[in-house]
């Protein structure tokens, strides 16, 4: 019986426990006038993290008089400009003790400062310089993974467009305003919009986020590079690489371009390198050699992939042929990072795996197919000796039956 | 011919000459139908002793598992590629066992590689790096490489098909 008495008032006593999150918003008597900015902030990162209105606005929310919360010596900012709203966030962003156990970086005011944003606030003043409210939202700030977000990296282009497409903006600063319409039909625009891939280029991993700039001519392989790895590896091995390096050549937007990347394919040895060369010079015909191998295998691959597919319809076994089939496809996908060595010899050597291969594939299913031509044919003795078995079992049982009459 | 065909063809060698024909037709017919009945139980016999005889040949024998080669062809910490069920497959043997995965990569289908090094499988077109385990540890491929149950028999590598 004591210990039925005791559950009942350990269970009453959790029921009716406020808990700590809910002390807290009790003591802050804001949210008595500024009930709407509540209804907007208590489902934000912040508020389940029992950060009130006074870590932003200042004052005291444990007063319960409002002159009193607001009363000077307490801090109180009604609406923080751009640079104290970034220093105000910094506050706690930038604080390795106050972040250490959200794993959240401390370096974002920082590298506030040191981006194109940053430096037109602090340096020139200029409000137009987005600060951590314009990308993150304020009351209503949730986690940047939160599909909500319009950090979120498929809400990301929208957010950083609604200063860089708006003409009235960028107009004093020189901007192009169609970056998002660009970009929305680039390879990266598709595969994030339409393929839903969150891993795929968007303003911040090339630009950065709250150390945004635009790369320069020497930084744009590095910001590439960071995904391209393999495509980047090779390009330093080439002829370019120099040229790079001295500033005549933007390593990947010189061919590729940049907010309108389209997936590439060999037609840009036509038109990209006649930006640089003219059409008689020995690196146009090494472009257009490399071209004509990988166009070749390519071509190759597709036809001995059809054929694999159309003699396993006939009902040959094509182990042996789509096991080569995959090894030749590495051949040619390989050649894509490599051609960026644009070097006749090391794409000579994929190219000449991977036609030894589709000939392969094709000797195999030529060879199967014979086989099974021999096999049908071979089939027709087979069926004279049934008939001929039939004709002298029926004259056998004739004979028989005709022993049996005498 | 016997004793008394030998005596009607002295008496009437006429009618014999028909009869010895007919005799020659039932032995021919005789002789095919044993011929045929060989011929056919042979057809019936050999995939049988195909069966029975060489049972490890060719397909997965018991429990889907597949040989693919002797643990003495692999070092420690290397690796062999075969080709199973129309598919590269990728054998890392490390001191404690050997791990078989697909050695196409996931991302757009490039047979991977062994870096003994690292430790880790690469792939060769776009950079993706798996882990021992066949995870993804960084590049494109967006899902780990498919693994297979490897067991090893008396020095030989079998693998679940």
């Amino acid at each position: 019986m004591y210990k039925a008495k005791l559950f009942f008032w350990l269970f009453l006593g959790v029921g009716l426990a406020v808990p700590a999150f809910a002390r807290d918003i009790k003591n802050n008597n804001c949210i008595v006038c500024h009930a709407d900015q509540w209804e907007q902030m208590k489902e934000s990162i912040h508020a389940r993290h029992q950060i009130t209105c006074d870590r932003c606005h200042g004052g005291d929310p444990a007063q319960e008089d409002m002159e009193a919360a607001k009363a000077p010596g307490t801090d109180f900012v009604a609406v923080p400009d751009k640079k104290q709203t970034a220093e105000r966030c910094g506050q706690c962003h930038a604080d390795v003790e106050a972040m250490n156990f959200y794993g959240l970086p401390t370096d974002q005011l920082a590298r506030y400062k040191t981006s194109a944003h940053g430096k037109l606030l602090f340096d020139h003043g200029d409000e137009h310089g987005a600060v951590c409210t314009d990308c993150h939202g304020y009351h209503d700030v949730v986690a940047v993974m939160d599909p909500q977000s319009p950090v979120y990296p498929l809400n990301l282009p929208a957010t950083c467009n609604r200063c860089h497409g708006d003409k009235a903006v960028m107009a004093p600063y020189k901007h192009p305003t169609d970056i998002f319409e660009k970009y929305k039909k680039s390879v990266h625009g598709v595969a994030l919009f339409e393929k839903g891939d969150l891993s795929v280029a968007n303003c911040v991993k090339c630009h950065g986020s709250h150390g945004a700039m635009p790369p320069g001519v020497k930084e744009i392989g590095a910001t590439c590079g960071k995904c391209h790895i393999n495509e980047k590896r090779y390009f330093l091995e080439g002829p370019h690489a120099q040229a790079s390096q001295d500033g005549y050549f933007s390593e990947c937007a010189s061919c590729h371009d940049y907010h309108d990347i389209q997936r590439p394919d060999t037609n840009l040895y036509n038109t990209a390198c006649l930006n640089c060369h003219s059409e008689g010079d020995e690196a146009f015909k090494r472009g257009q050699k490399i071209k004509e191998m990988i166009d070749s295998s390519s071509r190759a691959l597709s036809d001995a992939g059809e054929l694999v597919k159309q003699a396993a319809m006939e009902g040959i076994f094509v182990d042996e042929e789509t096991a080569a089939l995959e090894e030749a496809r590495t051949n040619v996908l390989e050649m894509a990072p490599r051609q960026h060595s644009l070097s006749v010899e090391n794409i000579g050597e994929l190219y000449g795996k991977a036609t030894a291969l589709t000939q392969e594939i094709q000797n195999g299913v030529r060879t199967k197919r014979q086989s099974l031509r021999w096999r049908k044919i071979a089939l027709v003795p087979l069926w004279i000796f049934i008939f001929l078995m039939v004709v002298v079992l029926r004259k056998k049982y004739d004979q028989l039956k005709g022993k049996e009459h005498e | 011919m016997n004793e008394r065909d030998r005596n009607n063809a002295a008496e009437h060698p006429s009618c014999c000459r028909a009869r010895e024909k007919t005799v020659s037709r039932r032995d021919f017919i005789d002789l095919f139908i044993k011929g045929g009945l060989l011929v056919t139980l042979a057809g019936m016999v050999l995939p049988a002793l195909n069966y029975i005889w060489p049972v490890t040949r060719r397909g997965p024998g018991a429990g889907g598992l597949q040989e693919v080669g002797k643990l003495d062809d692999i070092p420690v910490w290397g690796f062999k590629k075969v080709t199973l069920a129309g598919s590269a497959l990728i054998l890392l043997r490390t001191p404690n066992e050997v791990k078989a995965f697909s050695a196409i990569c996931t991302h757009l289908g490039c047979i991977v590689d062994w870096d003994g090094p690292k430790r880790q499988i690469t792939c060769p077109c776009h950079a993706g790096v798996f882990d021992l385990n066949g995870r993804v540890v960084s590049g494109p491929p967006p899902k780990p490489l498919p693994e297979h149950a490897v067991k090893v028999i008396d020095g030989k590598i079998f693998v679940t098909v």
